[in-house]
């Protein structure tokens, strides 16, 4: 199967990755193999080490199951693989030197010239020279451009180059209003288009896809941040026109994909580091579903810069939330059924009532769905129960966090069918109801899985909410 | 019925009197001949029948949920239907069978409540042993009980 890499830059790269990896969870399928390259210098950021994790989880699941065509579960289908240790590519931020030691460090020989000297105090202001690239560029390209340009260099670039192969494509995340993302984009694809390592020619005529993640949010004010969001729009004015002059051409990106949002939530202004996690947003989201768009895409270029941009079916009006009632024809029938079974099999999990809940005392070894495929206790602990737990925990944040951009369902209705926004579940006068209808669909789904506990319980969970599905009647 | 009264009721006749098991054969004591009685063996026991069939089907067709799925769910259906039949058998013998055999007291035929209550109880063991042989055909057919009662 062919691959698309997937380089994912700075806080924002990690932050779509996290979305597509929760649609890819939620049994979104591509025809491409994902691998994920995430490209951020500040290695504690917590969007990234969020991101990682949940990777991982992702990885360890899918890998328990099989998924050929007599088995009837979606969930975790598409295969994400690690080809560089914590999905990381390393950038040399100098290891908490300051700038101006980082540049004195990569100097020639011989030193600077006074005309080179003259030049740099001229692109970098004092505060860019004194700063400490440990957490990043601080919303600085111009800083970023120059760290990110020695990608070529790295051990994790080369061995990229190396299993390349015809066939494969590159999707390349980053936001234009920052400072990593802005900056290493262009540094990125200019490396791939010129690189003359091994594997050079299939490299260089590569299908390259993008998506530039325009301002989506505020940062508060914060008068120890360099960070300034009222710089976001100057700074994604002059990218732009940078894109425009040397990307969006011949021999440039081959889809360009740019989405944004004028009605922006305000977050937390963190610098990078531990404290940098902001809460999921639907620009992320959509983001990720340009990578679902490209994933279709012909892997031989055409010469042309194909541009996308997104739009909605209808104006929300449930405040600025959007529902899937909103969403255009496409996305609605590529994502609304997957992120409702998904939210259903996190309902049913995280359901403490011991008769209907999934792990309920009065369920396991009770219900013929447990007692037919020995879905015991002892089971939901082990650590593929333990990690499909997390993962379900970490998609109801995710969806939490999304919440005041797009709010599909009602997390607190007790009944979880009933959930799904605009879309009452009618049951009849003697229908089963609610998690009662859940538990009844498992045991609808009688023995699955040819033995194996692990694909049993992805089974019974695909099939009971792909019923629940139907009952919605999304 | 010959299956009824020559069969079922023939192992468990003893627990109540020899007359009431006559006339529920059909023994008039009045006329002192084989005839139809009031109430009988096929009555009775078509009746223990029918409530073993519609517990069973109510537990694993009609109802057939989740939360009603436990072994003492199953257990309190059919014992329901179990004591249904008992206190039909009772009240059908209570209210016909006296009648007829206090015409022959004079003749030393006679039956008691207390028969008629073993007799009850009688039927509340078929209506269970029929109940739990159905169970182990229907349970086959039903999607949340089909594990139950084992």
């Amino acid at each position: 199967m062919s691959k698309i890499y997937v380089f994912a830059i700075g806080g924002t790269g990690s932050r779509v990755l996290r979305s597509l990896t929760m649609l890819l969870a939620s049994g979104v399928r591509t025809q491409n193999t994902i691998v994920p390259l995430i490209i951020d210098p500040d290695e504690a950021n917590a969007d990234l080490t969020r991101t990682a994790l949940l990777l991982d989880r992702y990885q360890r699941i899918h890998d328990q199951l099989s998924f050929n065509s007599t088995q009837e579960n979606e969930f975790f289908a598409t295969e994400i693989r690690k080809e560089v240790a914590h999905y990381r590519m390393k950038v040399d931020n100098g290891g908490g030197k300051s700038f101006s030691a980082y540049l004195d460090d990569n100097a020639p020989k011989g030193g600077r010239s006074k005309g080179e000297e003259a030049l740099i105090h001229m692109l970098f202001s004092d505060a860019n020279l004194d700063a400490d690239m440990t957490v990043g560029f601080k919303g600085n390209p111009n800083m970023g451009s120059v760290v990110l340009n020695q990608m070529e260099k790295s051990q994790e670039f080369g061995d990229f180059a190396k299993k390349f192969t015809q066939g494969d494509k590159i999707f390349i995340i980053s936001s234009i209003f920052g400072g990593t993302g802005a900056s290493g984009f262009p540094s990125l694809f200019k490396t791939i288009r010129n690189w003359k390592g091994v594997n050079n020619a299939v490299l260089n005529d590569a299908v390259v896809g993008a998506i530039s993640v325009l301002p989506y949010f505020d940062l508060k004010k914060n008068s120890e941040s360099a960070i300034d969001s009222a710089t976001f729009y100057s700074k994604t004015r002059a990218a732009l026109e940078y894109y425009n002059r040397s990307m969006t051409n011949t021999n440039g990106v081959d889809h360009m994909y740019y989405v944004g949002d004028s009605s922006k939530q305000t977050y937390e202004n963190s610098e990078g580091g531990t404290t940098q996690r902001n809460n999921a947003h639907i620009v992320e989201l959509i983001a990720a579903l340009a990578i679902l768009h490209f994933d279709k895409m012909d892997p031989n270029r055409n010469g042309a810069t194909n541009t996308y941009e997104y739009g909605l079916q209808n104006n929300p009006n449930n405040g600025d939330c959007v529902t899937f009632a909103d969403l255009s024809g496409q996305s609605h029938g590529l994502i609304a059924a997957p992120l409702t079974r998904m939210m259903l099999a996190a309902r049913l999990w995280q359901n403490t009532d011991s008769r209907l809940g999934l792990k309920g005392s009065d369920v396991l070894g009770v219900q013929p769905w447990s007692k037919d495929n020995k879905l015991d206790s002892q089971f939901f602990n082990s650590s593929f129960a333990t990690d499909v737990e997390q993962t379900l925990q970490e998609f109801t944040e995710w969806l939490g966090e999304m919440a005041k951009t797009f709010a599909p369902f009602n997390l607190t209705d007790p009944d979880p069918l009933n959930g799904v926004c605009g879309k009452p579940v009618d049951y009849g006068w003697l229908g089963k109801k609610g998690f009662v209808f859940l538990q009844h669909a498992l045991n609808d789904a009688r023995k699955v899985g040819g033995g194996k506990p692990e694909q049993a319980l992805m089974t019974l969970l695909y099939k009971s909410t792909s019923a629940a599905v139907k009952k919605i009647k999304l | 019925m010959s299956f009824f009264e020559d069969g079922l009721y023939s192992w468990t006749h003893s627990a109540y009197c020899e007359d009431l098991d006559n006339y529920l054969m059909g023994w008039n004591p009045t006329d002192q001949v084989q005839s139809d009685p009031l109430v009988g063996y096929t009555e009775c026991g078509l009746v223990m029948l029918c409530l073993a069939v519609v517990a069973a089907v109510a537990f694993y067709k009609i109802i057939d949920r989740p939360t009603f799925n436990k072994w003492y769910h199953w257990a309190l259906t059919g014992l329901g239907a179990a004591v249904i039949s008992l206190l039909y058998a009772t009240g059908r013998c209570e209210a016909v069978v006296p009648a007829d055999i206090e015409n022959v007291v004079g003749q030393g035929a006679y039956a008691g409540f207390g028969d008629f209550l073993s007799f009850g109880f009688v039927n509340l063991f078929w209506t269970f042993v029929f109940y739990f042989i159905l169970s182990l055909i229907l349970k086959n057919f039903s999607v949340n009980s089909r594990t139950t009662p084992f």
